[in-house]
């Protein structure tokens, strides 16, 4: 028995040994991939990495991975999915048999004939339960910070923040028209960020930018779609104290402090100057110390994040 | 036995002007439905469909294979300086042929210009692109090329592709004859410098309209920053390196240069372009590599061919309305699933086997019409022979 034991784990040896004496290698990648093999986990692949019998791909959406034997036949896998050794020898094996097309026709013809053309509403809940109906999208969440969506900004030297990526610290910024499509955007600015999360841009060098025009602002990690923009208002720096000191006069000047305050960052934030509503309330809070004023601050925030 | 050959005379009569009546009325349909404007979104989806499409978007066997002669890489948002630095970069590995799908009207900064002018002469295998561009005011096709800074003494190329405004690029036309000089096309050029062979091969074609063999075909692409790698000695040696726009980045969905092709799965009007036009550039110079172009059917014989199984079919269905009269509808109605199905499928056969393109769209509309119009005729000629004597195949004397 221990015999026939040691003579089968030989033989299965043997296979193995002659199946990798193939010799398989990375020979080019787009996109994430990552492998897994005895000595490492999850690890990015690399050009010319050898695959060995315990290697596993990790291939993720958009991603291509072409790998190459030692007589340099290829073989593209753009799949998401994982691919162990053994599947991967398959796929070289298959590579480039012909189906019988005649066939494959008659089958899509029968297929379509076949097909059932239903009203989706008749059977809702088992497509939705099977298939979840049209997915939304993968957009990643919205990193923008400052500018708020909606603000005014005056400075000469603009400064953009966002929260960072968890997944990547290398950012594309971009500054479009803010009329623009966001299929088919105007791009007015755009620039690359590595290991940061904020970005200043002196004003006088952006010679598109116009005083009381509008323009969007966005940032993605590289190679990871945002739908999301925040619009920001450029206006001049006297322009804005006019507005100022409008809003404030308009103010009924014989409430109490607070309620004062409240109206005041009700007025900022309809034109745009989001950060002095957020001030107004949190001065409100330091003087009545009511949670609420807290509250309203937050709201703002949200609204325009 | 005058008498049976005499009915046949009238069957192959009736059968002929049956035919000439469907041909009537389909070309009435077609002037119907593709020039009446309130009826356009059914000309839209009809107009930009082809049978070849659902031969190139479903049938064509899934493709693992990579294309070793090709390799794209991406020029993303990259301004003539990142540009330059790319065409050097790349020029380290050895290419044989860079073709640049890109265009550079007007001197910007000088010391970008100059990068690039200096990027772009310092070695002879550049290939850049030229546009024909037709201008209202003068009502001429001028040719538009970069600023001389770059393009003098530089092979180019018209990079416009044979197709109406928004729909399916399927055609080229590989050279134009302007003023009396040939421009060849930025394909044609990019053949010309990688394989003699090849662009001999393509000369003997006449530079006819071809169809573009759109084949499943797998490139490499490189991303904008994805080049300083020296492992790609073994990608980039002796082969044509396009550089041209494909997003941002790779991946990354940009309706800049996208257009629609016979690949998309969503044919017959709203559907997103998928295809990027430095990739169909690929395509059509890897048609002319491996010399496997698609033999259109001239439109004449396509009709004439049309016409005579119509005719045929028309001679069947009268039979049948004559010999079977109790049955002759249901006869009719399988003979016309029969033949759909047979023409669909040996249209594909023939495209598949020996890229023989023939479009049987008109004649697939006259089987489906033919029994409606059979009625319609047999009626007319009842009514003529019993008011002026007309002889026909339906009459019963």
């Amino acid at each position: 028995m221990y015999m026939l034991n040691f003579s089968l784990v030989l033989f299965i040896q043997l296979i193995t040994i002659n199946t990798w004496a193939q010799d398989f290698y990375v020979y080019h990648v787009t996109g994430k991939v990552n492998y897994s093999d005895l000595a490492k986990k999850n690890e990015q692949v690399f050009y010319n990495y050898k695959i060995l019998p315990s290697t596993v791909f990790k291939l993720e959406e958009k991603s291509e991975l072409i790998l190459r034997d030692k007589d340099y036949n290829l073989l593209l896998l753009k799949t998401k999915g994982n691919y162990s050794a053994n599947n991967l020898i398959d796929l070289f094996k298959n590579k480039g048999k012909t189906e019988n097309f005649a066939k494959s026709t008659i089958e899509f013809m029968s297929s379509e004939l076949l097909r059932s053309d239903e009203d989706i509403r008749e059977y809702a809940d088992n497509y939705l339960k099977q298939t979840g109906g049209v997915s939304r999208g993968n957009c990643i969440e919205a990193l923008m910070k400052i500018p708020m969506n909606g603000q005014v900004v005056n400075d000469s030297v603009l400064s953009f923040t966002w929260k960072g990526s968890p997944s990547n610290t290398s950012y594309e910024f971009k500054i479009t028209d803010e009329s623009s499509d966001p299929n088919n955007e105007k791009i007015l600015f755009y620039t690359k960020v590595q290991d940061a999360t904020e970005l200043s841009i002196k004003a006088d060098s952006l010679s598109f930018l116009k005083e009381n025009r509008s323009y969007s602002w966005s940032v993605n990690p590289i190679k990871e779609p945002n739908c999301a923009r925040f619009n920001f208002k450029y206006s001049s720096k006297e322009e804005i104290k006019i507005l100022k000191k409008l809003l404030i006069q308009s103010t009924d000047a014989s409430q109490i402090m607070s309620d004062q305050l409240v109206e005041l960052a009700s007025l900022y934030e309809t034109n745009g100057l989001i950060q002095e509503a957020i001030a107004c309330y949190e001065l409100a809070f330091t003087l009545t110390e009511n949670q609420a004023f807290l509250t309203l601050a937050k709201l703002v925030i949200a609204r325009h994040q | 036995m005058k008498q049976k050959r005499r009915k046949l005379f009238y069957l192959y009569r009736d059968a002929f002007l049956a035919s000439l009546f469907t041909f009537g009325v389909l070309f009435l349909l077609k002037i119907i439905l593709f020039n009446v404007s309130y009826l356009n979104p059914i000309s839209k989806a009809l107009e930009d469909f082809q049978l070849t499409d659902l031969y190139f978007s479903n049938l064509q066997q899934e493709n693992n294979d990579v294309n070793k002669e090709i390799v794209l890489v991406n020029i993303g948002f990259n301004d003539r300086k990142s540009i330059a630095n790319q065409i050097n970069t790349i020029q380290k590995y050895h290419p044989k042929v860079i073709g640049l799908d890109a265009i550079f009207y007007h001197p910007k900064d000088s010391l970008s210009d100059q990068l690039l002018a200096q990027a772009i002469h310092q070695s002879s295998n550049i290939v850049l692109i030229n546009k024909l561009e037709y201008t209202d005011t003068s009502k001429k096709l001028i040719l538009n090329q970069s600023d001389p800074l770059f393009s003098q003494n530089t092979p180019q190329g018209f990079s416009n592709f044979l197709a109406k405004e928004n729909q399916t690029i399927r055609y080229i036309k590989p050279s134009i004859n302007l003023k009396g000089e040939i421009i060849e096309s930025f394909s044609t050029q990019i053949v010309q410098h990688y394989s003699t062979e090849a662009y001999k091969a393509f000369q003997k074609r006449e530079g006819k309209i071809e169809v573009i063999n759109f084949k499943n075909e797998n490139f490499i692409k490189l991303d904008v920053d994805d080049l300083e790698n020296p492992a790609l000695i073994t990608i980039l040696k002796d082969k044509i390196v396009l550089l041209g726009f494909m997003g941002s980045h790779i991946g990354e969905l940009n309706f800049e240069d996208l257009y629609l092709t016979p690949l998309n799965k969503s044919f017959g009007g709203h559907s997103i372009p998928d295809m990027y036009g430095i990739e169909i550039h690929a395509n059509i110079i890897n048609m002319m590599l491996s010399q496997k172009y698609i033999h259109e059917f001239p439109k004449f014989w396509n009709y004439l061919i049309a016409f005579f199984l119509t005719f045929l079919n028309m001679v069947l269905f009268m039979y049948f309305s004559v010999r079977y009269v109790n049955w002759a509808s249901h006869l009719i109605k399988i003979c016309q699933i029969v033949l759909f199905a047979l023409l669909f499928f040996l249209s594909l056969i023939t495209f598949h086997y020996i890229q023989l393109k023939i479009e049987p769209s008109f004649l697939l509309v006259s089987v489906i019409l033919a029994a409606e119009i059979l009625e319609l005729y047999t009626e007319t000629v009842l009514w003529m022979n019993k008011k002026w004597g007309f002889k026909t195949y339906f009459h019963k004397k």
